[in-house]
Order: C-alpha cells, then sequence, then structure tokens
C-alpha cells in the first residue's frame, strides 16, 4: 500500500502543493544539467582521434595558408586581422558540423539512442550536452591552422577593441553551435544518406563572414547570409577590430545573433520532437 | 555464352557502390560545392586583393572543382567494394583486372565536366564572368586534360585505400588541401618553395593552371598545346603506376585475408 503524504503541521494545502511541485522542478532542472554535464564529459574525452587530426588538420591547414597567402600579398592589416581569426572560426565550423552532424546518427548505430529515449531527460539536451563538447573541442582543430598563418604573414595581427574581440568570440561559439546543432536530428530526418554535408561545409564558410566582412558578399547573398546567425556575430567582430563601432553597435550584433541562434534552436527542438515522434510510431529506433 | 558488357558493370558499380548517388549528396557534391567554393574563393580574392584577381580564381577554383569530386567519389565507390564484399566476388570471376580497375571510373567521368561547368555557371551569375574571349575548343582540351589526370590519381588513391579503408575521409580530406595549396589554384607556383614546387610537378591540374587561363583569354590551341601534354604525362603515369599498385594490392589482400570484410 503506497504510503500517503501528509502535509506538515501549520501549512495549507495549495501552498504545500506549489512547494511540492517547484521542488520536483528544481530537481528536474538539476537532473537535466546533470545530464547535460555527462553527455558533454563524455563526448569531450573522446573527442579527438588520430583520424579526426588526419581529416580535419589535414583538410583545413593547406586552405588556411592559402588564405595566409592573400592575406600577406593585401599588405592590409585589416584583412590580416580578420581573416587570423577567420581561420580557426573555419576549421571549427568544418570540425564541429561533421561531427555534430553525425551525432544523432552515431547514437542510433551504438545503440544507445533507446537508453535515451527511456530516460527523463530530453533527448535534446542530451546531444546538446555532446555538441557543446565537440564545437569546444573544435578549438584544437583551429590552433595549427592559426600557428601557419602567422607562419606564412610574419605579422602580428593588430586589433583596434580587443575587450568587446573577446566576447565576440564567445558569441561567435555560442552561434556556431546553434548553427551546427540543426543538423543532428536533420541527417537522421534525411535517412542518413551521406554526402550533403560536403556542401553545407563551404555554405558556412561562404555565408558565416568568418574571412570576410558579409558586406563583401553580392546583395542578394547577403540576405541569406543574414538568416544565419554567425553573420550577426562576425560583425561584431569585424566592428572590433576595425574599432570603428561603438560598443553598443557591438553589444547589439550580439542580441541580434543570439535571437537569431534562438530561432534555429527552436527548429532544432521541433526536429528532435519529430525524429522522437517517427521513432516511437514506427519503431525503426535502430536507423 | 553470355558475353559480359563493360558499361553494363560499370554502371552497377557506379549506382550500386557510390554512397553519393542520392539527389541531395548528388546535388551537393556536383553542382553546389564547387560553386559554393568558387564564391569563397572569389571573395576572399576581392576582399584581400582586387577584382580581377578574383577573375582568375574564379577559373583556376572551377578547375579544382575536377580532382575534387573524382577523389571524393571514386576513392569512396572502392572502399564501397571492398567493405559490402562484392570486390571479392567480381576477383572469383575471369573479368580482365586492367578493365575492371578502369571501369570503376567510366560513370564518375561526366560528373567531372559537370561539376566544372556549374562552377562556371555560378562565376557567371554571381560574378560576370567575362567569357566572350574564350576558346572553347582549347578550354574543352584543357578540361579534358584535367579530367584524366585526375581521374588517374583517383583510382591510384582509391587503390592504396584498399589496405587502409579507415583512411578514406582522411586522406581525402588531406589530397584536397594539398592540391588547392600546391597546383597554383590560388598561390602562384614561382611563390612556392622549391621542395613544394617540385611536389606540385606531379600534381594533378598543376599544369592546367596556365592552360585554362590561356584558354579564357583566346588563346590558341598552340599555347595550351605544351602544357596539356605535360598534364597528359603525369596522367600516364598514375595509371601506369596505379595500374601495378591494383595488381600487387590485390595480391596483397588476397595473401593476407583483407579481402574478408567481416572487420572492415
Amino acid at each position: 500500500m503506497a504510503r500517503q503524504e501528509s502535509p506538515p503541521p501549520n501549512l495549507p494545502l495549495p501552498r504545500y502543493n506549489a512547494v511540492l511541485q517547484n521542488g520536483m522542478r528544481a530537481t528536474n532542472l538539476l537532473g537535466y544539467f546533470y545530464a547535460l554535464r555527462g553527455a558533454f564529459i563524455q563526448r569531450w574525452r573522446t573527442s579527438s582521434s588520430t583520424g579526426d587530426w588526419v581529416l580535419y588538420v589535414g583538410s583545413t591547414v593547406p586552405i588556411a595558408a592559402v588564405i595566409a597567402w592573400l592575406a600577406r600579398q593585401s599588405n592590409n592589416d585589416l584583412v590580416i586581422a580578420y581573416m587570423s581569426i577567420g581561420v580557426v572560426l573555419m576549421a571549427v565550423w568544418q570540425s564541429s558540423l561533421f561531427r555534430v552532424g553525425w551525432s544523432l546518427s552515431d547514437e542510433m548505430y551504438a545503440g544507445t539512442f533507446e537508453l535515451g529515449l527511456i530516460t527523463p531527460t530530453p533527448l535534446l539536451l542530451v546531444i546538446l550536452g555532446k555538441a557543446l563538447a565537440l564545437v569546444a573541442s573544435g578549438i584544437v582543430f583551429g590552433l595549427p591552422s592559426y600557428a601557419i598563418f602567422f607562419a606564412i604573414v610574419q605579422r602580428a595581427p593588430h586589433i583596434a577593441n580587443v575587450p568587446m574581440l573577446i566576447p565576440s568570440l564567445l558569441v561567435a561559439y555560442a552561434t556556431m553551435l546553434a548553427g551546427v546543432f540543426l543538423f543532428s536530428p536533420l541527417m537522421v530526418l534525411s535517412r542518413g544518406r551521406g554526402g550533403f554535408f560536403n556542401a553545407l561545409i563551404p555554405f558556412g564558410f561562404t555565408f558565416s563572414g568568418f574571412l570576410y566582412p558579409i558586406t563583401t558578399l553580392p546583395i542578394g547573398l547577403q540576405v541569406l547570409a543574414r538568416l544565419l546567425p554567425m553573420s550577426w556575430a562576425s560583425d561584431a567582430i569585424a566592428l572590433s577590430v576595425r574599432g570603428d563601432g561603438a560598443n553598443l553597435e557591438i553589444i547589439g550584433r550580439w542580441a541580434i545573433a543570439f535571437a537569431v541562434s534562438a530561432v534555429w534552436l527552436l527548429l532544432t527542438h521541433l526536429m528532435f520532437a519529430t525524429v522522437e515522434r517517427r521513432l516511437r510510431v514506427t519503431g525503426q529506433v535502430n536507423g | 555464352m553470355i558475353k559480359p558488357n563493360p558499361v553494363t558493370r560499370a554502371w552497377a558499380a557506379y549506382k550500386g557502390l557510390w554512397g553519393w548517388f542520392n539527389w541531395p549528396a548528388y546535388i551537393s557534391n556536383v553542382f553546389l560545392r564547387p560553386g559554393l567554393t568558387l564564391i569563397l574563393f572569389a571573395l576572399i580574392g576581392k576582399f584581400a586583393l582586387a577584382a580581377p584577381a578574383s577573375q582568375a580564381y574564379m577559373i583556376s577554383v572551377a578547375v579544382y572543382a575536377i580532382p575534387v569530386i573524382l577523389l571524393g567519389s571514386v576513392g569512396s565507390s572502392l572502399v564501397s567494394d571492398l567493405r559490402f564484399g562484392t570486390l571479392s566476388l567480381i576477383l572469383s570471376t575471369r573479368a580482365n583486372r586492367i578493365a575492371l580497375y578502369f571501369e570503376r571510373l567510366l560513370f564518375h567521368l561526366p560528373n567531372a565536366l559537370l561539376t566544372f561547368a556549374a562552377a562556371l555557371v555560378f562565376a557567371w551569375l554571381f560574378f560576370n564572368l567575362e567569357l566572350s574571349a574564350v576558346s572553347w575548343p582549347a578550354l574543352l582540351l584543357v578540361v579534358l586534360a584535367a579530367i584524366l589526370s585526375s581521374a588517374a590519381l583517383s583510382l591510384l588513391v582509391a587503390t592504396l585505400l584498399l589496405v587502409l579503408p579507415q583512411g578514406w575521409n582522411g586522406m581525402t580530406a588531406a589530397l584536397w588541401g594539398t592540391i588547392f595549396a600546391l597546383s597554383g589554384v590560388i598561390i602562384p607556383l614561382n611563390a612556392l618553395p622549391l621542395p613544394l614546387r617540385i611536389i606540385s610537378e606531379g600534381l594533378p591540374i598543376t599544369h592546367i593552371m596556365p592552360a585554362a587561363q590561356l584558354a579564357f583569354a583566346g588563346a590558341p590551341f598552340g599555347e595550351v598545346a605544351s602544357h596539356l601534354a605535360r598534364e597528359f604525362l603525369v596522367a600516364l603515369g598514375y595509371a601506369l603506376f596505379g595500374c601495378l599498385l591494383f595488381h600487387y594490392v590485390l595480391e596483397h589482400l588476397r595473401r593476407t585475408g583483407g579481402l574478408d570484410t567481416s572487420h572492415a
């Protein structure tokens, strides 16, 4: 027979219920945090293998070398500073997009997806924790590109507003996370057919503003670029590098970047819900 | 007795083994990737240098799309041949091994032409690439030479991947990057240090880059002929070495049980 909880003395029942519910919400939130943290730590520990190093460093370092050569030919401090940051962001985007994109499919192939479905923690949070680890570890792959850039340019970057650049870079990371996270459920919904990421990688480079200001794009393509949250973070980076924007203007770009990221995260949430609904109904949890 | 049809064999291998043979992947790899890469480097050139630089870069990035699609496609097809266990079945037949080696390329060659054309369309659409002076016969030969040398290299690399199938992604990506940096796509060959310049001589499309620029400028065939001859020599070298390597790798796999795909 279940033990009946009785409210403590001197506490009216509605208030007791409210306290109980708040306590349960707090417990749930704490549980979600632990799940997120656990997923992050697990993925961080396995975030780079020899194969990953060959793939991501081998593909980005030569491109960084070419970009460095172009920057050196420009003999322009702004170009050098902008591109030096861009080659790192480029490496992070490439490594993150591919690995985060396959993360949910990998869960299915490994047989751990079912475990995620039976826990009270939303699947989205678990995959988000892993995506956070992959984006954060992506900077490791960006360091060789940064090193080769300066080995070729042989000139220190000139940054006008360093105090605003550092948080702008963090905003760029956050927007990249929002950008790549969408592709995790998308890969499952597209039935794991590989190959289409190969266009998404240059798509991100081209429309994110990592390697040139968005205003360099033809006007029609600028409209497309503005749909990406990274393009707004790149604006903030550009203003910090040039130093010709007020701090409030930079903060405004952060706000827009976060707003656009929120839309992308909402889309991601809807896609995760679609994945779960589809798999619970059809029972095809093994891909 | 039914005579085997090489075209049918080639089509079966292309359709069954190529993982990008679905609409999203095909459009991404053959049309979108070269176009987006072209836009990227045209704009990098414009930001860093000036608009005329970006015109030259568009031509070379369009040519670069050829080895990219072939290296990715042919490598993945041959690795799939091993992984799906179909290679061991083919080797139990009396199929001519040299024909078998080159057949794998057949239906990937048109994709290389399409990807080059797609890149040019992007260049014309977004950046008004000047096409009025192009010597089309010379350009066609230039593209053909680029396709042959890139195809021969892609077969050679794919053969190496038979002994290291798990290295497909890394090796392909590293080669893409190496060709991009050292073939004169953006960095002129005379700007490379001597050791890298020597390496570049053996890479596909290195000799095509100046020929392509000449063809776009309307140069007659005679001016591009010497570059094309060198590129055909490179292609021949890859093809010969690739055939020998294929024979050696198959014997190695047969002796070591490498065709057993239970652990591939």
